[in-house]
């Protein structure tokens, strides 16, 4: 369960402007729900799923993961902000601590580049993972080579991550996310960077990954018919930099069919201003 | 075995060879026909007999040995102290900018400038010619493997972070591995300087060394131990190299796979 309240993100630019990244966002995310940050690049949907993932702290407004405050807020009153951020601190606020391996989340983020550790083998970094979760010795090894196996990495427990595919190190990502079993799992656009058809493939793994362990999954797509094939809502981002236009229910059941597209957005994107008029403007149609 | 024969492998390429010998030859015959005075360019054979006469006293060997062990005294020293004082000036923006200023503003002082104040500090003696080994590849090891700890790539922090990595963690299994690679390197640039400190060190005071035993033979004007002494320093620094060049390769197996895809 994440929830954001009006959620806002500013950066201060090098020539002394602002730029939002983020402005007024309110989303909740249940259990067990896929939902769908649906925009173009550069339209701030990383960053709110930074923002809900705990590892950036908004400018305003409040996020909470199971409950518990992601990060604290930056003060809004710029003056307080550039103190705050010039304040001499020890360590970084997304910072665990200095010696004890802990998340301060039941969170996983599977990043767009993956962020796999190369100098690791595909097995050890699924046991990093595990380990820096707490999880005892004992269990990592085998927990690792099941999720390996899951995601159909079996062959490949000795090779480095340069040695894989594309295709084959999103699984490696994916493995690692969910071999720690969190009780959410935050995706920023983890299947743009490969073939079409690995694509489907991953897609449907992520599906069947879900029904198995109802895993809560947010996912950062500019892909609209991704989106409508995984999601069971999407937030839409407008033309507007950082707005949320509206948040469609997927109404289609599953299995669904894929290539779905605006109608299968149910009934209540029939109404919606902009999203017919100008589907180019909020999304790319992938390839 | 491997490590033999990656060493003689530089050597034994024999391409260069066949320009060695002729060079050798010519070398060898210039002084002889009196083109230019033998006394002041000793011809291959007499270094090789000076060389011979050097070793069979167990002079060479001893004072060799002397200077094997500063050196190694001081590069252990140097590395010891400078990678952890790297890692954690790059890992911590606290403490970089406590920290950081005094090394930038001590750095640029060339390493030999020191020897006067080092005679003066602790004398003439082991301490001095350590201290100023360290001094010489401290600085090159540190600001390389600052530098490498810098540019690790904030994503794998991220990556790390997320899945609850304390700093400790991040420090030995992120920021240590991206670096790993530079930190060889340096340690190459910090032997490279390392032995200049040394030579220095033992031609300005000293009783025992190869750049003492340099020193010495000049006094005496035996321009072949001259050239012996600046062989075996050459050849003491190709051996390090070469031998970190190995190290290196090894530890970087990850890199090599990302080289071949």
């Amino acid at each position: 369960m994440i929830e954001a309240f009006q959620v806002n993100k500013r950066f201060s630019l090098p020539g002394g402007g602002q730029l939002t990244a983020v402005r007024d966002v309110s989303l909740s995310v249940a259990d067990g729900e896929i939902v769908g940050l649906l925009g173009p690049t550069g339209c701030g949907k990383s960053t709110l799923l930074e923002l809900m993932a705990g590892l950036q702290a908004p400018t305003e407004g409040r996020v909470f993961i199971d409950g518990a405050l992601a990060l604290p807020p930056e003060p809004s009153d710029p003056r307080a902000l550039r103190a705050h951020r010039r304040r001499d601190r020890l360590l970084p606020p997304i910072s665990n601590g200095l010696f004890r391996d802990r998340p301060r989340h039941d969170v996983a983020v599977v990043f767009q580049d993956h962020a796999v550790f190369p100098w690791m083998n595909t097995l050890r970094n699924v046991t990093f993972a595990l380990r820096v979760r707490g999880v005892p010795r004992a269990e990592r090894r085998p927990r690792a080579i099941a999720a390996l196996e899951r995601v159909g990495l079996a062959g490949s427990f000795d090779k480095y991550p340069a040695q894989l595919s594309g295709g084959m190190r999103q699984r490696l990502a994916l493995a690692r996310a969910l071999a720690v079993r969190p009780r959410t799992i935050l995706m920023d656009e983890p299947f743009a960077s490969v073939d079409a058809e690995t694509r489907c493939q991953l897609q449907d793994l992520l599906l069947e990954l879900w029904r198995e362990t109802a895993v809560t999954v947010l996912l950062v797509t500019h892909d609209l018919h991704e989106a409508v094939y995984l999601c069971d809502r999407i937030a839409l981002f407008g033309e507007e930099p950082g707005v949320v236009d509206r948040i469609v229910p997927v109404t289609a059941a599953r299995p669904r069919r894929r290539g779905g597209s605006l109608p299968a957005l149910g009934p209540g994107a029939a109404g919606a201003p902009g999203l017919a008029e100008r589907p180019h403007a909020c999304c790319s149609y992938g390839e | 075995m491997r490590l033999l024969r990656n060493l003689a492998g530089a050597v034994a390429g024999a391409a260069w060879l066949r320009l060695a010998v002729p060079l050798a030859v010519l070398w060898e015959m210039v002084p002889r026909a009196g083109v230019v005075p033998r006394t002041l360019v000793p011809t291959p054979s007499d270094v090789a007999v000076a060389a011979l006469g050097l070793a069979r006293g167990g002079e060479l060997l001893r004072h060799l040995a002397s200077s094997l062990g500063t050196l190694a005294l001081g590069l252990i020293l140097a590395v010891t102290a400078a990678v952890p004082l790297a890692v954690i000036v790059g890992w911590n923006p606290w403490i970089r900018r406590h920290l950081l200023p005094f090394i930038q503003a001590t750095a640029p002082i060339p390493p030999t400038a020191w020897v006067p104040l080092a005679i003066v500090l602790v004398g003439i003696g082991l301490p001095m010619k350590v201290f100023l080994v360290f001094l010489g590849a401290f600085f090159p090891i540190f600001l390389n493997t600052y530098q490498a700890i810098r540019d690790t790539s904030p994503r794998y922090l991220v990556a790390a972070r997320a899945f609850g990595a304390s700093e400790l963690t991040l420090i030995l299994h992120v920021y240590v591995w991206q670096a790993l690679g530079a930190v060889v390197m340096s340690v190459r640039t910090g032997v490279a300087l390392g032995l200049v400190m040394l030579t220095a060190a033992e031609m300005y005071g000293g009783r025992a060394g190869i750049g003492f035993l340099l020193v010495e033979a000049k006094e005496f004007f035996r321009v072949p131990e001259m050239v012996v002494c600046m062989a075996v320093l050459g050849a003491v620094g190709w051996c390090l190299t070469q031998l970190l060049t190995l190290l290196q390769t090894r530890l970087s197996r990850w890199r090599e796979a990302e080289a071949r895809t």
